[in-house]
């Protein structure tokens, strides 16, 4: 049996028992639980062939089988080992299995926890793996190649690198993982039992947040360390696509946070449960169904599976919003009370920030979408989601700088005021410090006065808690890594400063207080590791500093890394722009389309067509020739050429070049002979020592972009302690037969805690 | 519980308008070359690289090079900025900006290119500003 069967066959093995265990469950919904049995033993059997078709996907990767299409698409021979996971997950449908088996993955772990949620919980939560299934089974990664190559293609050298290997299955982790509590919301409302899929979901919940948020840094992390343009972020589709469930699921935990403690919202909950994952599946249609194929970077093209993807997204969306519809009227929470200026309509109003996040974002990724129904498509820019966020920034800050200092549930002005003091003067000298020492410009200084305010609320609001009750402190260190966020886009962002320059080799020129002299290149044992040599001298200390600047056969062009010279208060980011005249690889290559008589200047070459010469066919009649006589002016020297441009016998054509001065190629690639006109194509290899050794930069300096990477290990560490804790809480595993437990929420309002 | 409502509505009001003229503001249609000489606004353009056309102004870092649309129409576009990687092998490009003093001045591109190394995965490169 060759891979391709055996491939194809792993996920129809697994198609069939994903089918049994869901017609097990269902059959098993309020009936006998004998099948219940069954639906857990086909399950396992299923996820066993799902993994199974992952690892053995890994498996044809690192045996070398290229006779497969994806495997010769992604990697080649020369790969180091630890590539080749990233290979495995780097194209389309490698991702959706890397969905699939660590979906599978994630049901193994919580089919025993879910108590009385388990038969309908596991029949919705199998329906994604269904639906991965058929669309892995329509578009295989295990599908022969078209023709079969002796080595594979190789991995786009910017995805080589440790992070892009670790930054898919973290995203894709998260995305299995909202599929839970879309389950247990299914579950419940089918159930019409409201209140207990909140605390078995809750740990999901959070751990999913955690994924996609780490994901989310690691991709950020990566853009700015790999890709040169001297971000983290770009508002891309695909970007956008994380980021959407990401803001949601935010919003989901402050919602189960109110219905744990104060039994009210359970509608909203459930619609964000809902939205959450639909937002997982709209993204992943926005992404790979080629609709954004003209407006996004990462996109994927059609690979005729749009029809599955719609039917994926409708029917989710369907039977959702369709079943939250319809018990809608049932569903009871606890009334919010009346207004209060407290933690908890604190909180309430944060998940409308969420929301309201979330929808914005959401708009302007479908912009293409919406706009097409009107007419042609178009896109929103970058602005959009810059001009609309500065507000929900703003909002963000001074909700994290009022929220921790507010008790729950009373409205004492004493007590608001006491909390706040600290943390507001502390905030406003550290504020007047940094305006004086420099940032200023419009309202930004009231903005970082906002986020330092946020940030001591919660640094005091962390303290408080550690001392207290340790466990709980999660939330508040998410919050400090939040409010560390906030300060660090406005400061990187904002006061971000760039110059740009040229220079020659041992030129040198001074920017932000650095002096950078061009040393040359450095070729590297790779060539993706060649590099140009700056030094940099800074307050009398000399470094050096490598960007990268390479050819990229497999992506066809320049490839740039930059260098960065990593600070407490700022990074200088120094990224390569052009390079020219080592002669290695910097060809320069021009096509021209001439008519008779037409006199064109190109490179330095004056090109005059003057007319073809002759057509010939050789005796046997089937080879064709054709001259194009042309005068070349080069530095005053006149000469003719005559290109010729052959088709053999089997049709291919073939264009021996001629020689020009200076190491030019000159190639007749084109003849349309009705219309008089050919097209020439010239190719250069400049002369080393020709044109000066010279490189193109732009140096930019980063203020305290360190409060980026900080604030998201905080915000992770957070969420960490927080999913630890949900998990604890998490009602204990049932058995069949057993009676569950309801857990009454708390009464009183003192045994409330956030 | 009447104030409630109230209270939802204007704050969903609130949102719909205030999401629609941000979106309106921030679209940049596709329009064709020709359009695109004629129109104050930043626009996307799409068209194919005339090769012969490029150069590099290194002393201003600026990219000059030449679209060409399926109805002939030339259209010359400057950008400020790091050349994309795969530039030179473009077939397409697609260019965010508005047309200003006899140029288009992008501020955004997105460069397609043959899959020629790639199965079926279309390669894009987006550079910004």
């Amino acid at each position: 049996m060759n891979a391709s069967t055996t491939g194809g066959l792993l996920l129809n093995v697994s198609l069939v028992f994903c089918l049994f265990s869901v017609i097990s469950y269902l059959y098993a919904w309020g009936r006998t639980k004998g099948t219940l049995i069954w639906g857990r033993r086909f399950y396992r059997v299923s996820a066993l062939f799902s993994i199974g078709a992952l690892v053995y996907l890994f498996y044809l990767f690192v045996t070398k089988h290229y006779e497969i299409g994806y495997v010769a698409d992604y990697s080649s021979s020369d790969l180091p080992f630890h590539y080749l996971f990233s290979s495995l997950w780097a194209g389309q449908q490698g991702s959706f299995l890397l969905w699939l088996g660590l979906s599978a993955i994630l049901g193994l772990f919580m089919l025993k926890r879910l108590g009385e949620y388990e038969e309908r919980g596991m029949f919705f939560y199998l329906l994604v793996q269904l639906f991965l299934l058929f669309i892995l089974i329509k578009r295989s990664p295990f599908a022969p190649a078209m023709e079969v190559l002796a080595d594979g293609r190789g991995l786009n050298p910017l995805l080589q690198d440790f992070w892009m290997v670790i930054h898919p299955p973290v995203i894709f982790l998260g995305f299995a993982a909202l599929a839970i509590p879309f389950a247990l919301a299914m579950a419940a409302l089918t159930r019409r039992e409201y209140r207990g899929w909140v605390n078995i979901s809750f740990p999901w919940v959070n751990f999913a947040w955690l994924a996609i948020g780490a994901g989310i840094i690691v991709g950020g992390f990566w853009a700015y360390k790999v890709l040169g343009w001297g971000g983290y972020w770009g508002w891309d589709p695909v970007e956008n696509a994380s980021l959407m469930p990401f803001l949601a699921a935010t919003a989901l935990i402050h919602g189960f946070l109110i219905q744990k403690h104060k039994n009210a919202l359970p509608k909203t909950n459930f619609l964000l449960a809902l939205i959450t994952f639909l937002l997982v599946v709209y993204g992943t249609f926005l992404t790979r169904s080629g609709v954004l194929a003209d407006f996004s970077v990462h996109s994927f093209t059609d690979l005729g599976i749009n029809g599955l993807l719609v039917l994926f997204l409708l029917t989710f969306v369907l039977f959702g919003f369709g079943m939250l519809l319809y018990r809608m009227r049932e569903i009871r929470g606890e009334p919010y009370g009346k207004f209060l200026v407290n933690a908890d309509w604190s909180v309430l109003v944060f998940i409308l920030v969420m929301a309201f996040s979330t929808a914005l974002v959401l708009l302007g990724t479908s912009s293409p979408l919406i706009t097409r129904l009107f007419g042609k498509a178009a896109a929103v820019d970058v602005s959009y989601y810059v001009k609309t966020h500065l507000p929900v920034g703003v909002f963000l800050a001074l909700l994290l700088a009022i929220t921790p200092n507010l008790p729950y549930g009373t409205d004492s002005l004493y007590e608001k005021l006491r909390k706040a003091l600290w943390p507001a003067l502390l905030a406003l000298g550290f504020a007047a410090f940094t305006f004086f020492v420099g940032f200023k410009q419009s309202l930004y200084p009231l903005f970082y006065f906002l986020c330092f305010f946020a940030l001591f609320s919660s640094v005091f609001a962390f303290s408080r808690h550690l001392a207290e009750r340790p466990g709980n402190s999660g939330g508040y260190l998410a919050h400090i890594g939040v409010a560390m966020l906030l300060a660090g886009f406005i400061f990187s962002g904002v006061y971000s400063q760039s110059e740009r320059m040229n220079l020659r080799i041992g030129e040198a020129k001074s920017a932000f207080g650095y002096t950078l002299t061009y040393k040359g290149t450095e070729a590297g044992a790779k060539p993706s590791e060649n590099a140009l040599v700056f030094s940099v001298a800074h307050k009398g200390k000399t470094t050096e500093a490598r960007p990268r600047f390479y050819w990229s056969e497999y992506n066809q062009g320049y490839m740039r890394n930059p260098a960065i010279q990593k600070g407490l208060l700022y990074d200088i980011y120094i990224s390569p722009i052009d390079h020219s005249g080592t002669g290695e690889k910097t060809k320069t290559a021009d096509t021209l389309i001439l008519t008779a008589g037409e006199e064109r200047k190109v490179l330095e070459y004056q090109i005059t067509f003057l007319g073809f010469e002759g057509v010939h066919m050789n005796p046997e009649g089937n080879e064709f020739q054709v001259g194009a006589k042309l005068s070349v002016v080069h530095e005053g020297k006149k000469q003719e050429v005559t290109p010729k441009l052959i088709q053999t016998v089997t049709g291919a054509l073939n264009s021996p070049p001629v020689e020009l001065p200076d190491k030019t190629k000159l190639s007749l690639v084109g003849v349309q002979a009705d219309s008089r006109q050919v097209m020439l194509a010239l190719e250069t290899l400049p002369a080393a020592g020709k044109t000066a050794d010279a490189v193109s930069i732009e140096v930019s300096k980063k203020p305290l972009i360190i409060l980026v990477w900080l604030g998201s290990i905080l915000l992770l560490a957070g969420g960490v302690l927080s999913t630890w804790r949900r998990a604890k809480e998490q009602p204990r595993t049932l058995r069949i037969g057993e009676q569950p437990v309801t857990k009454e929420a708390p009464k009183s309002r003192a045994a409330v805690s956030k | 519980m009447k104030l409630r409502y109230v209270t939802a509505l204007v704050i969903i009001f609130g949102f719909v308008i205030y999401g629609a003229i941000s979106l309106k503001t921030s679209l940049t249609p596709y329009v064709t070359l020709a359009e695109a000489k004629s129109s104050p606004l930043t626009v996307q353009v799409m068209g194919e690289l005339e090769k012969s056309a490029t150069r590099y102004d290194t002393t201003a870092g600026l990219l000059y090079f030449t679209l060409k649309d399926k109805q002939g129409e030339l259209l010359e576009v400057s950008y400020k900025g790091v050349r994309p990687g795969n530039f030179d092998q473009a077939t397409q490009i697609v260019a965010v900006g508005n047309y200003k003093e006899k140029v288009f001045q992008a501020d955004q591109l997105l460069v397609k290119c043959p899959s020629k190394y790639q199965g079926e995965e279309a390669q894009s490169y987006k550079a910004e500003k």
